[in-house]
């Protein structure tokens, strides 16, 4: 049995559907089973798309090993009433913000949305959006936490990510590790703000 | 309704951050025994923030009743100045 943490809703591609489904604590047997043993199954995909794709080497399993320590670590997923996992996150709270001195962030360490919805890979993609739903998870995390919403990423930036971080307020901060391509973001309280009053689905409060 | 630019369907990460910028003021409590998300807040906000303190008679947070810890959450919140949004 997974921990349910929320109920949310995803977007079906095929018919334009909001669909409930459940953002959960992910376990390393949920994450060998329903991610490393399945997600990389996709049977019209060329091999060397799958290779091209940056996380197609991640084992899941080890990451919710090292995210498991304490309360500090967190590693979720979003669950579809079909039975399959969407996308998953790992994240860190003990970071400090590169764009405010003396303040924390939350650091995500790992994010996927699941290959079967990524278009660029499939013809038919299941869901959309998903990757955007687990950040808004961590920056609600971030939030509740007194953490006033920041969030820190790496990334490569493609012209795709660019414009979503961009669309999102994040801020490049700076690169750390150039030989990777990976470039460094930081949403900051403002942004962080700014996105959750847009987003009225989460304006219950606990 | 949402803007194609903000739909993100990839991948992002993949590694931890540059042992510089963890916080040093934070203050682990891996003596404490986690065994809900009541107890997981808690211990994360006392572990991120300094200034709240509570010192605990027992290290095994379930011989607390549910009110009391609501309670306790419910102070920490009210110190750092957070309306908590739902993620549960």
């Amino acid at each position: 049995m997974q921990d349910l943490l929320k109920t949310v809703q995803i977007l079906r591609e095929d018919n334009h559907q909001n669909i409930d489904a459940s953002i959960i604590r992910l376990s390393r047997d949920f994450a060998r089973e329903k991610i490393d043993n399945t997600w990389w199954s996709l049977s019209e995909t060329p091999e060397e798309a799958i290779q091209a794709e940056g996380d197609s080497h991640w084992k899941w399993e080890d990451i919710v090993l090292d995210y498991s320590d304490n309360s500090l670590y967190d590693c979720i997923a979003l669950l579809s009433p079909e039975g399959y996992l969407e996308g998953a996150m790992a994240y860190q709270f003990n970071v400090e913000s590169k764009l405010e001195k003396g303040k924390g962030s939350i650091y995500i360490g790992w994010l996927a949305s699941a290959p079967h919805n990524r278009g660029w890979l499939v013809s038919r993609p299941q869901y959309r959006g998903i990757g955007t739903i687990l950040l808004y998870w961590a920056v609600i995390e971030s939030y509740n936490a007194g953490l006033e919403g920041r969030i820190s990423l790496q990334s490569l930036p493609t012209a795709s990510t660019i414009r979503f971080y961009e669309s999102k307020g994040f801020v490049r901060t700076d690169s750390t590790q150039p030989a990777m391509g990976l470039v460094d973001y930081e949403l900051p309280k403002s942004a962080a703000s700014a996105w959750l009053k847009k987003t009225e689905i989460y304006h219950d409060k606990c | 309704m949402i803007s194609a630019d903000e739909i993100f369907d990839g991948f992002i990460g993949g590694g931890k951050p540059s042992e510089n910028y963890i916080r040093k003021e934070v203050v682990l409590f891996e003596d404490l025994i986690i065994s809900s998300e009541i107890d997981r807040k808690m211990t994360r906000l006392l572990s991120l923030h300094p200034q709240l303190r509570v010192e605990f008679r027992t290290k095994d947070l379930s011989n607390l009743d549910e009110k009391t810890k609501e309670a306790l959450l419910q102070d920490m919140y009210d110190i750092l100045g957070v309306t908590p949004l739902s993620n549960e």
